[in-house]
C-alpha cells in the first residue's frame, strides 16, 4: 500500500479521542486503588483465617516487627517506583532515565533486605509456603487487571519491559501485604515463598508482555478510547 | 525539530484528537515527510524507510491519545519512530537468520564442483546451456532473463506479467531441475 493511501485511510477512520491523563495522575489513582483493594483483601483473608482456620494473630507484634516492616516498607517503595516508571514508559517521549535508576536502586535495596538476613540470622527448616504464594497471586489479581487495562489505553511500545515491570510492580504490592498476613519472620521462608515467586513471575512477564501488548502494533479492533 | 514546526504539528494533532479529519490528514502527511528524512540517515534500504514510515503512522494512529496537549510533538513522535525502527530491524534479522537468500541458491549451484557439473568454467557454461534447453519454456525463459540478460526480478516480473514471488519460485525450480540433471 502506498503511504498516501494509508494516510487517507487512517484519516478517514479517525474518531475523536480523549487525551490520556498525565502518568503522574494515573500512578496516584492506581496506587490509591491498589492499596485500598489490597488492604480490604488482607482484612478479609485475616478474618477467614481467624474465623474458619482458628488462627490467632498478634497484629501489634507483627506490625512492629522490624523483620517484617523493613522488607515490607522497601517492597512497597519499590512497587511505587516501578509502577510510576511503567506509567511513564507507556507515554512515548517521556524522559524516564532517573525513574529507571530509582526503581533499580530500590529493587536492589529490596533484594538486599531479603537476602542479607540469610547470612546473619539463624534459619529455621523450610516449611511449605504455598499458601503464601496463593495469597500473593490472589492479592495481585484486581490491581494487576486494572493496571493492565490502564496500560493498554496508553502506548506500551516496549512490550517486554513493560510487561515484566507491570507484573513486578503489582506483585511487589501483594508480596508486601502477604508478609504481614503470613507473619513468618524466617529469612529463608521470606526468600523462597515471598521473594522467589515474584522474581519468577516477573521473568514470565518478559514473554507475557509481548503477547499482552502486541495489539499496539496492529490496527484491527484496536481503536483508541473514544470521547 | 524546529520549535515553530513543532507548534504547528501540535496544533494539528490537538485538532485531530478532537476529530478533525482534515487536520489529521495534514498532520500525517507532514510527519511522513519528517520521518522519511529522519529514517534515511538510519536505514540503508529505501524500501525499509517506507515500511518503517508506514508502521510509525499506524502506531501514531493507534496511540494518538497519548500525546499530551502542551508538550512538544517531536520527542513523542521520534520515540514512536525509534521503537518501530528497532522492531522492524529485529524482524528483518529474524527472517534473515531463518532464510537463505534465494540468489545464493543459484550461485552455490553455479560454482559448486560436487554437483556433477564440469570443473572447467566454459564447459560448465555449455553444460548449463544444454540443461537449460531441457527445461520447460517458462523456467528457461525466466533463467535466461535473470542470468543472461541480467534483468532484475522486478523487471522480469513486469515483462512476463507475473508477481516477483512467482519469478523467484519458477527460477528456483529451474535451478533445482538443472542440478538434478547434473547429478544424474
Amino acid at each position: 500500500m502506498k503511504t498516501q493511501d494509508l494516510i487517507k485511510q487512517l484519516s478517514a477512520n479517525a474518531r475523536p479521542v480523549k487525551p490520556l491523563a498525565a502518568p503522574e495522575l494515573r500512578f496516584v489513582l492506581w496506587m490509591a486503588m491498589a492499596l485500598g483493594v489490597t488492604l480490604c483483601c488482607m482484612f478479609i483473608m485475616a478474618l477467614i483465617g481467624v474465623k474458619f482456620l482458628g488462627q490467632s494473630v498478634d497484629w501489634v507484634r507483627r506490625l512492629s516487627s522490624p523483620a517484617l516492616w523493613l522488607p515490607g516498607a522497601l517492597t512497597l517503595l519499590m512497587c511505587a517506583s516501578v509502577i510510576y516508571f511503567v506509567f511513564a514508559l507507556s507515554v512515548p517521549g517521556k524522559k524516564t532515565n532517573w525513574l529507571g535508576f530509582t526503581a533499580l536502586a530500590l529493587a536492589v535495596a529490596w533484594i538486599v533486605s531479603i537476602t542479607a538476613p540469610l547470612f546473619f540470622r539463624r534459619l529455621a527448616p523450610l516449611d511449605s509456603g504455598l499458601l503464601c504464594v496463593a495469597e500473593i497471586v490472589v492479592l495481585t489479581l484486581i490491581p494487576g487487571i486494572v493496571l493492565l487495562r490502564m496500560l493498554k489505553r496508553a502506548a506500551p511500545l516496549a512490550t517486554r519491559k513493560i510487561g515484566a515491570l507491570a507484573i513486578l510492580g503489582s506483585l511487589a504490592l501483594s508480596a508486601a501485604g502477604s508478609l504481614f498476613l503470613c507473619g513468618d519472620e524466617d529469612p529463608l521462608h521470606e526468600l523462597v515463598w515471598h521473594f522467589l515467586p515474584v522474581i519468577i513471575l516477573t521473568i514470565s512477564g518478559l514473554y507475557a508482555g509481548r503477547y499482552l501488548f502486541s495489539y499496539v502494533n496492529t490496527l484491527k479492533n484496536n481503536a483508541p478510547a473514544q470521547k | 525539530m524546529d520549535p515553530q514546526r513543532d507548534l504547528e504539528l501540535a496544533s494539528l494533532l490537538i485538532k485531530a484528537q478532537d476529530g478533525d479529519k482534515l487536520a489529521y490528514e495534514r498532520f500525517l502527511g507532514e510527519i511522513a515527510r519528517i520521518l522519511r528524512m529522519y529514517l534515511r540517515k538510519r536505514l540503508r534500504d529505501g524500501d525499509q524507510v517506507e515500511d518503517v514510515v508506514q508502521e510509525t503512522l499506524m502506531t501514531v494512529h493507534r496511540v494518538r491519545q497519548t500525546y499530551q496537549p502542551g508538550r512538544p510533538v517531536g520527542p513523542w513522535l521520534y520515540a514512536i519512530c525509534e521503537s518501530r525502527r528497532i522492531d522492524f530491524l529485529r524482524k528483518v534479522q529474524r527472517i534473515q537468520a531463518r532464510e537463505v537468500p534465494w540468489e545464493d541458491e543459484f550461485i552455490d549451484f553455479w560454482v559448486s564442483s560436487d554437483e556433477g557439473a564440469p570443473e572447467d568454467a566454459d564447459e560448465r557454461i555449455d553444460a548449463v546451456q544444454a540443461a537449460l534447453a531441457n527445461l520447460p519454456e517458462k523456467q528457461k525463459r525466466i533463467i535466461q532473463m535473470l542470468k543472461m540478460e541480467e534483468l532484475s526480478v522486478k523487471e522480469v516480473a513486469a515483462k512476463i506479467g507475473v508477481s516477483e514471488s512467482a519469478v523467484k519460485v519458477t527460477a528456483f525450480r529451474g535451478y533445482e531441475a538443472i542440478r538434478k540433471q547434473f547429478k544424474s
